[in-house]
């Protein structure tokens, strides 16, 4: 599909520069979404105190749907995305949700930007790994995730939790 | 608060289920041990999850245990259960203290994430070791129990399996009513009381972290004497997570919760296959999905609410 | 005489915000203290740094003149420091009874004692005993999360009191509290704490050593009666210059708000019983009961988010029960929780504008405007992030919060509960000009204190039943 080009002595495919450019586009989106829009800040408002929402005059359902709607249709493009460079079978969402939940834990709940970069420390350890070492390919996100945790307990974009009293 | 009715009825449970042995089909006494078996484990992730901790990789445990056993069994030759009970216990106790040091640190999906990690990272090893039979795992040979050789290999697993499932059984409800088996709601509720209380949520949580790999890995070993058979899939994340979800199913409140979630699970899985061999799975799916509809504390709130009229909050 | 606590310029800052400045301060054996400031002051800090929650950037403490600047608060707890606090921290999901007996069983400190059944008759024994002490046996067996906040925070004391600590430090003990109620409960506190303690703790209380906690200004300083009674008489004469205000408040109108016959339950118990009441348009309403009399379900029931078992609330001949919870700001309504319940993660400015934003009002910024006027103190830390607030000044951001969306009723629920006399008064000031205005209001109160001269009309409030006065 759409060719290949030349980067000095590697060969690309330009529909994994389509992926990525895409990827940055959609996180950039949310990114601003969340953090710059006043949707944005009332989704937070629901994340952090659902019942207060609602005395605020928060629609606190209609931002539950909102954002699972939103999920899901991440999720689908993602898929759709991938699906030409893999072979697709109905059990691949399996290794994906694993996959996914390390990213997040990695970089972090609730930061967009640490998901960008829990993305990258996963995709990048799984590709050196394949490349010098295959046969610890399957857990060496797990050992990644295991160290970014120990020095970083909340994730390395995570908040810590706010004082309590 | 009624009388305690838990050891009364742990107690007839045995004494039924051994009666059991004689007149129970083959496929019966299988599903039972299974059940047993597997309910233990659960057991082990309901004990964290008392405390607000989802353990993603009891599979971990139910591995070692599991593979613990069959080593020992097929490797070096043992032939007699109780080195091997005693074995597993000493290498999950072990682990667990090990990776205890640094999971009692996490909570919510820290916790879940780091857990599942470290039992995905056994089973990429066990798939990569040849002499461990790599994806294909590896046999279990005969035992004798105590010095007892029964004629029927499974009968002796059966037994084993009753008296081992009673005696954690009996041992966690009474944990439960100390004061460090309260202090898991405590902790669940506000770990910064607990600590102005005088006593350390860290260690507490890694001393049940300790003890619900122990529990899981009696139960992985019941199951690779049960079935004479393990495999690295035991260690994989979809196992742990059957493990979460019949937690789910069952409920927390009780220690017969998680068996009784453990054996619908089996005979919901086996009736679904029989009688939908193409479409057991999404059968599997859509009752498991209405029960946790309907009963979201799990099957023992129905219990519960037969034998008290207000459920109370803490039973939770 | 040895002191038993003595800190060594103790000082404690969140980012930019300095919360304590080199405090230094001793305190004997048998002596009972008071730590006195304004919200925000850093009284709370104090206890924080003193029982180890919190590290201090620079400073030492000292207990018995051993450092325990570097314990945790569990470590602090076994060496005889217990403290209480401000929000009773309490296991909601247990009865009053485990919660202490949680407690006296952590305080035997040997493991095997870990294993042995939680409610042996000893334990249970001990437990009761304090529970009698703080006059709250009645309520051994309540879960605790349905409990009023003012027997939490016996039920807190008690907890931290049954290891007999040799150095108690309460938090805010009786913020929460009617005024009534204040007195009998420090009362029953000191009694308690005299139960354990020699009778010249309870004699001290009288005399009343205390001690100032001012902002900025390190803390501790000897108590000077004289400058207090003065500044009594000021609050009083500027409460008497708000009444002048008063005066000329609009007419009254139309029934602003009814509520008939309404009945509330929360698990199976009615909260409110049978309670019917109307206020006037711009009328300002005094909703008066002890705690768990039934003031927060009230007007948890007007916002919605409670539903009602029978009855109706009309606003304005809209019949509330067919708009959701959520609709019910876009009517006018704000409300002010008692626990101020601010999203910490947003600043101050962006936790005001939210139900402006949720409602999408049309005058956003005019209504910012009008509210940062009434209340220049908010707009000060607008761009600061809530979390980084005390309490007080949360409680006027959460006050600010209502203004922007309740312009035809706002339910105050206990505004001045456990925030300083001055900053009251501030609170005071604002709420009369709104009346000024024509805003219809509800505020709570667990008595008159502070409402008396504000309010046009008292509802009585009791055991969820509801009488004009």
């Amino acid at each position: 599909m759409l060719g290949r080009s030349q980067v000095g002595p590697l060969t690309f495919s330009n529909y994994d520069f389509g992926v990525i450019l895409i990827a940055a586009l959609i996180g950039l989106g949310l990114w601003w979404g969340l953090n710059r829009t006043r949707r944005g800040k009332l989704l937070l408002a629901v994340i952090h105190d659902r019942e207060m929402s609602v005395a605020l005059g928060i629609d606190v359902r209609a931002y539950f749907l909102l954002t699972f709607i939103i999920g899901s249709v991440l999720g689908c493009i993602a898929g759709a995305v991938t699906a030409p460079a893999i072979s697709v079978a109905p059990g691949i969402g399996v290794e994906v949700i694993v996959l996914a939940f390390a990213v997040v834990v990695i970089g972090g709940l609730g930061s967009v930007g640490g998901a960008l970069a829990g993305a990258l420390i996963v995709g990048f350890s799984r590709a050196t790994a394949v490349h010098l070492l295959p046969q610890v390919e399957l857990f060496v996100i797990f050992g990644v995730m295991s160290l970014v945790l120990v020095v970083r307990p909340q994730g390395l974009f995570g908040r810590a939790p706010p004082r309590k009293i | 608060m009624g009388r305690d009715l838990t050891l009364l009825g742990l107690t007839l449970a045995l004494v039924l289920l051994l009666a059991g042995a004689v007149i129970f089909p083959h496929w019966l006494t299988f599903l039972v041990m299974m059940s047993l078996a597997r309910g233990l484990v659960v057991l082990g992730i309901v004990l964290q999850m008392r405390a607000g901790l989802v353990s993603f990789g009891q599979g971990l445990y139910y591995c070692i245990g599991g593979y613990t056993a069959a080593m020992l069994g097929s490797l070096y030759g043992v032939r007699e259960v109780a080195v091997l009970i005693a074995a597993a216990i000493l290498v999950s106790a072990a682990v667990a203290f090990v990776l205890g040091t640094l999971l009692s640190r996490y909570r919510d999906i820290f916790f879940a994430m780091l857990s599942m990690a470290f039992s995905m990272i056994l089973y990429g090893l066990l798939v990569k070791s040849p002499a461990l039979g790599s994806t294909d795992g590896f046999n279990v040979p005969a035992m004798t129990f105590f010095g007892w050789k029964p004629a029927v290999q499974s009968t002796g697993v059966y037994v084993i399996t009753c008296f081992l499932a009673y005696m954690i059984a009996l041992a966690y409800h009474y944990y439960q009513k100390s004061p460090a088996g309260y202090l898991a709601g405590a902790i669940r509720e506000n770990e910064i009381r607990v600590e102005y209380l005088g006593s350390s949520a860290q260690w507490l949580l890694h001393a049940k972290y300790v003890m619900a790999s122990v529990i899981s890995a009696v139960g992985g070993l019941l199951a690779a004497l049960a079935t004479g058979h393990v495999d690295p899939e035991m260690a994989y994340w979809t196992t742990s997570g059957e493990f979460v979800f019949i937690a789910i199913l069952g409920g927390t409140g009780h220690v017969a919760a998680p068996f009784l979630g453990s054996t619908l699970f089996s005979l919901v899985r086996t009736y679904a296959y029989q009688f939908f061999p193409y479409t057991w799975q999404m059968i599997l799916g859509l009752v498991l999905l209405l029960i946790i509809v309907f009963l979201p504390r799990g099957l023992w709130s129905l219990i519960q609410r037969l034998y008290s009229e207000k459920p109370r909050a803490a039973d939770r | 005489m040895q002191p038993i606590v003595r800190t060594e310029s103790l000082c404690r800052n969140f980012g930019a915000v300095v919360a304590a400045d080199n405090i230094t301060v001793a305190i004997n054996p048998g002596e009972v203290v008071g730590v006195i400031g304004a919200n925000g002051a850093g009284k709370t800090t104090f206890v924080n740094m003193v029982t180890g929650y919190l590290q201090p950037s620079a400073g030492k403490i000292y207990f018995r003149e051993l450092d325990i600047t570097k314990l945790k608060p569990r470590q602090v707890m076994r060496i005889g420091i217990c403290r209480s606090f401000q929000i009773a921290q309490l296991f909601p999901e247990l009865s009053v009874l485990d919660n202490l007996l949680i407690a006296v069983s952590s305080s035997e400190g040997t493991w095997p004692n870990f294993l042995k059944p939680l409610k042996s008759p000893a334990r249970i024994a001990a437990a009761e005993r304090v529970l009698a002490d703080y006059a709250i046996t009645s309520f051994g067996d309540t879960i605790v999360a349905t409990l009023p906040q003012g027997v939490r925070k016996l039920v807190d004391i008690a907890m931290a009191m049954v290891t007999e600590p040799a150095v108690l430090l309460l938090d805010e003990p009786t913020s929460g509290v009617s005024v009534e109620e204040k007195f009998a409960m420090l009362d029953t506190i000191m009694a308690g704490v005299g139960g354990w303690r020699d009778g010249a703790v309870r004699r001290a209380r009288h005399r009343d050593r205390r001690a100032l906690c001012q902002q900025g200004a390190g803390i501790l300083r000897r108590p000077d009666h004289r400058r207090r009674r003065s500044r009594d008489g000021a609050e009083r004469s500027r409460r008497s210059q708000v009444r002048g205000w008063i005066a000329d408040s609009p007419a009254v109108g139309a029934a602003m708000i009814g509520l008939q016959q309404v009945t509330v339950a929360i698990k199976r118990t009615d909260i409110l019983n049978n309670v019917s009441m109307a206020i006037g348009s711009g009328r300002m309403a005094g909703l008066i009961g002890r705690n768990g009399a039934g003031k927060t379900t009230l007007m948890r029931s007007i916002m919605g988010l409670l539903p009602l078992r029978k009855g109706s609330i009309v606003l304005n001949d809209i019949d509330l029960s067919g708009v959701p919870p959520h609709r019910r700001t876009h009517h006018g309504i704000g409300f002010m929780p008692e626990d101020r319940r601010l999203i910490p993660d947003l600043t101050v400015a962006e936790n005001v504008l939210l139900p402006a934003w949720a409602a999408k009002l049309a005058d956003t910024d005019a209504q910012l405007a009008w509210t940062y006027a009434l209340m220049p103190e908010v707009q000060q830390f607008a761009d600061r992030k809530a979390s980084l607030l005390s309490g007080g000044q949360q409680k006027l951001v959460a006050l600010a919060r209502s203004l922007m969306i309740g312009r035809r009723l706002l339910l105050l629920d206990e505004p001045f509960e456990g925030v300083a006399p001055a900053l009251a008064q501030r609170l005071i000031e604002v709420i009369a000009v709104l009346k000024g205005e024509g805003a219809t209001v509800l505020i709570s109160e667990s008595d008159y204190t502070y409402s008396r001269d504000l309010v046009d009309q008292v509802f009585v409030i009791e055991r969820g039943v509801v009488t004009a006065r």
